[in-house]
């Protein structure tokens, strides 16, 4: 039956529920992870919507045992999976109230066991959970949980599994209910993590023969979120998890505050864990895999499969991660067939378009005829006009406003190359330097206008970076409801609409950073500032430092504070850190900041990683760390700086 | 089911202290500012009141996750004791917020305190533009900590529970919202419902409110709910409406983002349910800023009766 449905509504792991057994398709990079076979711990860092919460949920047992698994493979027995999220607001409130910190530690790490015991239960039920799996596996009534952690408790302990979660669960209750009323009532017996569980890990392996050599892998998710004497809980049980319990961690970049143990040592990363950063391992067939992702989600919504080239099952398949990964046919197929659904402009349609459009073919003419003025020129603005040479016709606008070219010398250029013979506009890369950024320049005043620039797959992936989320999202604006019975072989979402998508996509993430944790605000006003700081440089007619949209800091080192503010604004991707590039004079700062180009749509600037913006220190500091008075002597600043004409102010949008 | 409090309601125009107010009094005051704090004119002119009109007062904070009153931390054992005795007591609930309205209300019920009356200044206005400026923000805005954290006695492990319903009582500063969501995933799974502050304190704010929180309601399904801004009896009466329609009893998770008359009615019915996991609170601790309001416009006095 056809229906309309909003295929890309859900981009968060969390709407998938725990089982993502038949949701999940397997990243590219996943074969190289060697979590199932990790007997050491491993960090897994990833900015959001890189997909750590769907890659730990794929690898628990709720996923891995799923009911809707038909046939279980012996090595899957090899390491159970066990996933944790702790709830935020409920664990960061384990904390004062007069109850001293070590105390909270030992709740802390009472509650975390509780957890993990009714996920190691858990597991053990779900592998049993039918006639057929009961067949095969079972001997649960085998076991005696008593004999295996009564010892921890002074009440009695109930010997079978099914008595036993409810035994858990009614520990659980009691702590919820100490927490609640802990002043007037006694506090729950607490149990040490590792002895207890290890105890019950102990019971399992030795009664039931299909889970004798089983490790349990504990997956800690958001660990960022966790105070700091938690952290070095956590970190303790890294540094002495061992074989059959070890504890891996996901968290984002820079969410490790503390690498201490509650001991005098710290962890170390190579000697007491691995690290894999998932936004490094996704980065190389990012392209690929949000293809892949985008036939997949439509199948699941009722597209048939033979109207794809994708194979659903492949998807989800590890033993076919290598050819999806090397088979270039396939590749081929896969990424011409969604360029034809979200088609891009290449640049020279693109620069034609403008001028063919009466409103910002007249915007260039308004910017060709202002160069030639400044440079008190004779030329006339119609001998930089060929439809013929749109790209070289574009960029002309920006050349004439560069100080080091005369308008003469520019047109002797454009002539050469209209007459076919080598001219600076190919050879030289005028074209190549100038064309996205005069096109934007072009575009800016006009921002409720859909600039075909930020249309297209490739563009999606380029603004998406390595978030899946954002890349699903931008799809979802797109194409709203999508009909699986609709004529696949001509569907397609026009450039427009595209364009248009990302904007709506780009000031809803924008708006999102308020949310992202204890900074979220600043971090907010941090987007707008740099935002309007790159739009101002994107809106100067010469483009000479053309596509600035990173930065990095000059002559001193930042203080404590800015370099905590830089720090949650990399937690949370409101932009990224890579070592810097280009290296002019003598500097202390080694990297550099491009803003996430999520945003780049809603402020008009480039997605690209173009020039380089040089922040004093001091502006730095007022940058990340002043108020409101500060960002706005500085655009002020900037502004006069660079000189922007006055008129077209009110239309860069600095002051909405 | 009945409820357990019972509210009475008094509204007064104007900046100067209401005249049918001069004849109360209270045998304690319990006020939210500390003695060197830079005040604005309705803190200033509630905290008056409140030592006129009681036989003593304290002062009252919530710091590091823990009650202090009169400059010491102190339990909840500390805060009955302090109550003991009081047949009525007076909570200035323009300078208290949600954490120390609930230590008060929970330790006034289990003190047996017959009254408990909640005074608020409603100001004339909040500075909310920056005119000449090219950003988008306030200095106070930029402060830092608001991260959702629960308090002892009123929370929960929200990953532990079945999912309930999720209410969220909403003001104009539209970051709270997208806050609780980002840091709180789990609720996606649970009922939303955004109650907005109708009738508003003043005509057209109620449209900040929404405009402010528009993105996040359409993309979550939330089924939008109303109670006066001034109104406690509003806010308290909706959730006990909630609970009390909610046959399966699943939980409630209260959010009090929104006007102090709703943090209030949400703090009452917090304690009225807070003996096992059926109301939850969800609050991100804003720091208190005094400089976001001028002048005063009306005086609330909310006198709430403890059914026996």
């Amino acid at each position: 039956m056809t229906a309309n449905r909003q295929a890309f509504i859900r981009n968060r792991a969390e709407e998938y529920g725990h089982d993502v057994w038949n949701s999940y398709v397997l990243p590219l990079y996943f074969d190289n992870l060697g979590l199932h076979e990790a007997r050491k711990s491993v960090v897994i860092e990833g900015g959001r919507g890189c997909g750590k919460t769907a890659l730990l949920r794929y690898l628990s047992y709720h996923t891995q045992f799923s009911e809707s698994r038909n046939s279980i493979p012996k090595s899957t027995f090899e390491t159970i999976g066990l996933y944790l999220k702790a709830d935020t607001q409920y664990f960061s409130a384990f904390t004062g109230a007069g109850i001293d910190d070590r105390k909270w530690a030992y709740i802390f790490e009472h509650a975390l066991c509780l957890a993990l015991a009714e996920q190691i239960t858990g597991a053990v039920l779900l592998i049993n959970c039918n006639s057929e799996r009961l067949d095969e596996y079972d001997n649960l009534e085998r076991l005696d949980l008593s004999r295996a952690v009564g010892g921890f408790s002074d009440n009695p302990v109930p010997t079978s599994i099914f008595e036993f979660i409810e035994w858990i669960r009614v520990r659980r209750h009691q702590l919820a209910r100490w927490f609640r009323n802990f002043e007037d009532s006694a506090p729950p017996e607490l149990f040490p993590l590792r002895e207890f569980l290890t105890a019950l890990i102990d019971e399992i392996r030795t009664i039931l023969p299909y889970l004798k050599d089983t490790v349990f892998a504990v997956y800690i998710d958001e660990y960022e979120n966790l105070l700091d004497d938690q952290q070095k809980f956590l970190n303790t049980l890294i540094k002495g998890g061992e074989p059959p319990l070890i504890f891996h961690i996901a968290m984002k970049p820079n969410g490790m505050r503390t690498r201490m143990t509650i001991g005098n040592e710290a962890i170390q990363e190579k000697q007491d864990f691995r690290k894999i950063r998932l936004d490094e391992e996704l980065k190389p067939n990012f392209e690929l895999f949000t293809a892949e992702l985008f036939f997949f989600i439509l199948v699941k919504n009722g597209l048939a499969k033979s109207s794809t080239p994708i194979n659903p099952l492949h998807l989800q398949d590890p033993e076919h991660i290598k050819a999806r990964r090397t088979d270039e046919r396939y590749k081929a197929q896969v990424l011409s067939e969604i360029r034809r659904i979200l088609p891009g402009q290449r640049n020279s349609e693109i620069a034609s378009s403008v001028l063919d459009d009466p409103v910002l073919a007249k915007r260039w003419l308004q910017l060709v005829n202002d160069g030639l003025r400044t440079k008190k020129s004779t030329l006339n603005w119609d001998q930089f006009w060929d439809k013929n040479f749109p790209e070289a016709t574009i960029v002309s606008a920006s050349l004439l406003h560069q100080s080091t070219k005369t308008p003469d010398e520019v047109l002797g250029e454009f002539n050469k190359l209209r007459q076919g013979v080598s001219s600076r506009y190919k050879e030289g890369d005028w074209i190549h330097h100038l064309l996205i950024g005069t096109i934007l320049l072009i575009y800016l005043p006009f921002r409720q206008r859909p600039c075909p620039v930020y249309g297209g797959f490739d563009a999606f992936v380029s603004i998406s970076t390595t978030n899946v989320r954002h890349f699903l999202e931008l799809c979802h604006t797109s194409i709203g409801k999508f009909d699986n019975g609709c004529d696949f072989v001509n569907f397609y979402i026009p450039i427009e609409a595209q364009a248009r998508a990302a904007f709506k996509t780009s000031f809803s993430f924008k708006e999102e950073v308020a949310g992202s944790g204890d900074m979220g605000n600043r971090l907010l006003a941090i987007v707008n500032f740099l935002g309007k700081l790159f739009r101002l440089s994107q809106g100067r007619p010469s483009q000479s430092e053309a596509e600035r949209t990173h930065f990095c800091i000059v002559n001193d080192q930042v203080s404590d504070k800015t370099q905590e503010v830089i720090n949650e604004a990399i937690k949370w991707s409101v932009f990224f850190e890579e070592p810097e590039s280009k290296v002019k004079g003598i500097r202390y700062e080694s990297s550099e900041y491009v803003l996430n180009p999520i945003y780049a749509p809603f402020f008009g600037i480039s997605y690209n990683k173009g020039r380089k913006l040089d922040v004093p220190c001091n502006q730095a500091e007022a940058m990340f760390t002043g108020g409101v008075e500060d960002f706005t002597k500085m655009l002020r600043q900037y502004e006069k700086q660079w000189s922007i004409n006055n008129p077209d102010q009110f239309t860069l949008g600095l002051e909405d | 089911m009945p409820s357990l409090f019972y509210i009475q309601s008094g509204s007064y125009e104007g900046a100067a202290e209401p005249t049918s107010l001069a004849a109360r009094h209270w045998d304690l005051a319990v006020i939210g500012t500390s003695a060197n704090e830079e005040l604005d004119e309705r803190s200033k002119a509630a905290c008056t009141f409140a030592a006129k009109h009681s036989l003593k007062n304290s002062r009252m904070d919530f710091i590091d996750n823990t009650p202090v009153i009169d400059d010491a931390k102190v339990t909840h054992g500390a805060i009955c004791v302090q109550i003991r005795g009081c047949k009525n007591l007076l909570i200035e609930a323009t300078t208290l917020n949600c954490p120390e309205l609930l230590y008060l209300i929970r330790a006034a019920k289990k003190e047996g305190v017959k009254t408990i009356s909640f005074l608020y200044l409603e100001p004339e206005g909040y500075r909310r533009t920056l005119k000449g400026s090219l950003s988008d923000y306030r200095d106070f805005e930029l402060s830092g900590n608001r991260r959702f954290r629960s308090i002892q006695g009123f929370g929960s492990n929200l990953t532990e529970i079945n999912p309930g319903h999720a209410v969220f009582f909403l003001g104009y500063e539209k970051a709270r919202l997208g806050q609780a969501l980002e840091q709180e995933e789990t609720l996606s799974e649970w009922g939303m419902h955004a109650v907005f502050g109708v009738p508003a304190f003043e005509p057209s704010w109620e449209i900040d409110s929404m405009a402010n929180n528009v993105q996040y309601l359409a993309s979550n399904q939330f089924e939008a709910r109303y109670a006066g801004a001034a109104s406690v009896e509003a806010a308290y009466g909706l959730l006990n409406k909630l609970m009390s329609d909610n046959k399966e009893g699943a939980p409630i998770v209260v959010a009090p983002l929104g006007t102090k008359p709703h943090t209030i009615g949400a703090a009452l019915f917090l304690v009225e349910h807070s003996e096992c996991d059926d109301a939850i609170l969800l609050y991100d601790h804003p720091q208190k800023n005094n400089e976001r309001s001028y002048n005063i416009r009306r005086w609330h006095l909310y006198d709430v009766t403890i059914a026996d």
